[in-house]
């Protein structure tokens, strides 16, 4: 009996002491460790992560997208599982419309992520969907979509994709970031920021959306409206390509501006690029040449000496110049003229670009107010604020008084001896256009949500007045004798409208020597000649064949583009007729 | 069994009864509901779940085939399809063109050149 209740007794010890550690065992970890088997649970159970936003898309001035991101996928496979199944391989190379052995020379079973087709459209999309294979791992990702391809692609700018570290428990997002114009200058804008999914998960990872907790939503990124006109853009491209093809030049560029407004309506240089194909890009064909290539502009600077002497009332376009018979010897220097004259008006002298007749010019407004009026013309300066400024803008060169030479003030008044970009050039020369207005290069109009609400605008904004009213208007009379049949620009002549412009032939210094045969040829001019509504500046650098001359290279482009742009524009014409060669047989402007 | 114990004995309750049974049958009743209602909640949540999925297929198709529509509105694209079709258009300033009403023009209020109108005015 007393064996019984002692055995009784131990089993009961037994089990007091198990039941106890028991008991301390779930009291330990109920009440002591709580906090950290919560914290295991809840990052079993919950996940947070990141919500990519939407990019902006970027418009021109008539609301044709410029650039878009789109959804994309790309087909990869897992090498380990797809060696085990060549029927479903099979399958998939049908889908792909690929060879099997193709397929498979790509597949390693030591590689579990290989990629196999990158993006691929919708209709092959749904077709390896419908083949539920496992082996086939779908990749989502956006691109940045360019529909217009290389055209306007400086301007426009690219993105590149990088993994950005979000607040959301510190994870990575790919995201595109702009890396080049518009792109990368209204990056605050076009980028977005992203949301945040937070869910509960079951054992097998998958969601149980019934516990699915408020998702704090993506802002997509602001639309960007640009003030340039893909149609204007276009004409610009077939004709820079056109030059391309016929002169073979080192490069070109060539900018179109609204000069009421300082508007870019379009602006190309070559070489250009894809920015939809990252193999066209390189460090040559990224250069926007337009407002980063410098040049010394020639005879189109007479413009602004021709501007400075009537602002100044020191000559008048009726006032007679010797042009020395087409030499003239100054400071110990020769300066030649193409073509020998004698007695020149001063308009004459700019219709036959004669070099003796400015360089004179400038001996009589004297250095101080030469400088002052090219700093005035925004040379030697930014165009933009920084904020708005396109990357890489050169300021060109314009040397203060102290660095200029006893010949300098024959030389800059006829354009040597200073550098400047294009878009420099045709400011100016809109600003002759505009009544002495100088205007700010404007490429961005505004930003506008998905709804199309205005966020921010960016107004015409002008910089100061050059010359006076009356100055302007007798500079573009004078550019107006230009482009006729005895001017240097006669080939610029645009048929059913009076045009003005100014040639530009200058020598090319490479490595500081002038070097023979390599040349600059430039027109510069605007239409309609009376109330301008737009303005095309042309560059051409060293073009090849048998002519060199800006009228000749550049001119007849600037006929052609200004043709097409006030088709565009929807001008009525001046109703004059222009010379007989600016016709085309069989062309829109055939006189019947 | 004698008549006083009959008497002591506990009678049966029915309004109590009543009021138990009315009980466990509303909790029965709120039991089922709610079970019902979390199961609903849980399929809901599952056609959202799949909705969600559809909206994303079908915005994804949308991106992808608008960018499709807008690199055929290209000026190039559409000039080359105007080459391909052999449309052979001509620009409306073409003086082949007679344009009978004359549009809206921004500068001049005279009438486009090489229209019927020009030409009724170079006649006067």
């Amino acid at each position: 009996m007393s064996s019984f209740r002692t055995r009784a007794m131990v089993m009961v010890v037994i089990f007091s002491l198990g039941f106890t550690l028991l008991s301390t065992r779930l009291i330990y970890i109920q009440l002591i460790e709580h906090t950290h088997y919560q914290e295991i649970a809840i990052r079993r159970q919950y996940d947070r992560f990141p919500v990519a936003a939407k990019r902006g898309n970027i418009y021109d001035a008539q609301g044709r997208v410029v650039a878009q991101s789109v959804q994309v996928f790309d087909i990869r496979v897992d090498g380990k599982l797809a060696v085990q199944n060549p029927k479903g391989m099979a399958e998939l190379a049908e889908a792909l419309e690929l060879r099997v052995a193709d397929l498979n020379k790509k597949i390693t079973a030591n590689n579990r992520y290989i990629l196999i087709e990158e993006e691929v459209s919708p209709e092959c999309l749904d077709k390896i969907k419908d083949l539920k294979l496992k082996e086939v791992i779908l990749s989502e990702r956006t691109r940045r979509f360019y529909p217009n391809g290389n055209e306007a692609s400086h301007l426009v700018g690219f993105v590149n994709r990088a993994n950005l570290r979000t607040d959301v428990d510190n994870k990575n997002l790919l995201t595109e970031l702009g890396a080049g114009g518009v792109e990368q200058v209204m990056e605050t804008f076009l980028r977005g920021v992203p949301g945040e999914r937070r869910v509960v998960r079951d054992r097998a990872r998958a969601e149980i959306a019934a516990y699915r907790m408020a998702d704090i939503k993506p802002r997509n990124g602001l639309n960007v409206v640009l003030t340039i006109d893909t149609s204007i853009q276009h004409a610009v491209e077939q004709e820079a390509d056109r030059m391309v093809q016929d002169f073979t030049p080192k490069g070109l560029h060539i900018v179109v501006v609204r000069p009421s407004t300082g508007e870019i309506l379009a602006m190309t240089s070559r070489p250009t690029f894809d920015p939809n194909e990252r193999k066209t890009m390189t460090p040559e064909t990224l250069r926007n040449g337009a407002i980063m290539d410098i040049y010394e502009p020639g005879s189109t600077f007479k413009l602004v000496t021709l501007s400075a002497v009537l602002n100044e009332g020191v000559a008048d376009l009726n006032t007679q110049i010797f042009a020395e018979n087409g030499k003239f010897f100054y400071a110990g220097s020769w300066l030649n003229d193409t073509h020998p004259h004698g007695m020149l008006s001063l308009g004459e002298g700019l219709k036959v670009s004669s070099n003796i007749v400015f360089a004179k010019m400038g001996l009589l407004i004297g250095q101080e107010k030469m400088y002052r009026y090219a700093r005035l013309m925004g040379f030697g300066d930014s165009t933009q604020p920084a904020s708005l400024a396109l990357g890489g803008e050169q300021v060109g060169i314009l040397h203060p008084l102290r660095k200029w030479s006893a010949v300098s003030l024959t030389r800059i008044p006829i354009g040597y001896e200073i550098c400047v970009t294009n878009l420099q050039m045709a400011m100016a020369v809109s600003a002759m256009a505009n009544e002495g207005k100088l205007m700010e290069p404007r490429l961005i109009k505004g930003v506008i949500d998905d709804q199309g609400r205005v966020v921010k605008q960016f107004l015409p904004r002008m910089v100061r007045q050059v010359v006076d009213k009356d100055a302007a208007a007798k500079v573009c009379l004078a550019m107006r004798g230009v482009v006729s049949d005895d001017g240097t620009g006669g080939q610029a002549a645009v048929a059913g409208f009076m045009a003005a412009g100014k040639t530009g032939t200058s020598r090319k210094a490479i490595n500081g020597s002038y070097k023979s045969g390599a040349y600059m040829s430039s027109f510069i001019g605007f239409l309609p000649a009376d109330k301008p509504e737009f303005l095309v500046s042309i560059v051409v650098d060293q073009p090849q064949g048998k002519t060199f001359y800006g009228g000749s290279v550049a001119g007849p482009a600037f006929s052609n583009i200004a043709t097409k742009v006030a088709q565009q524009l929807n001008l009525a014409p001046d109703n004059v007729t222009a010379p007989k060669k600016a016709f085309v047989k069989g062309g829109p402007n055939e006189k019947t | 069994m004698s008549r006083n114990r009959i008497r002591k004995s506990n009678t049966l309750q029915r309004k109590r009864l009543f009021k138990l049974l009315a009980g466990g049958v509303l909790l029965t009743i709120f039991g089922l509901v709610y079970v019902f209602l979390q199961v609903r909640v849980h399929q809901l949540s599952e056609d959202i779940k799949a909705q969600e999925v559809k909206l994303k297929k079908a915005q994804e198709l949308n991106s992808t085939l608008s960018a499709r529509v807008e690199s055929r509105k290209t000026p190039r694209s559409l000039q080359t399809q105007i080459a391909y079709l052999k449309l052979n258009l001509i620009n409306i300033s073409d003086p082949r063109i007679d344009v009978i009403e004359a549009p809206i023009f921004r500068r001049s209020s005279a009438p486009p050149h090489g229209t019927a109108l020009a030409r009724q005015d170079r006649g006067r």
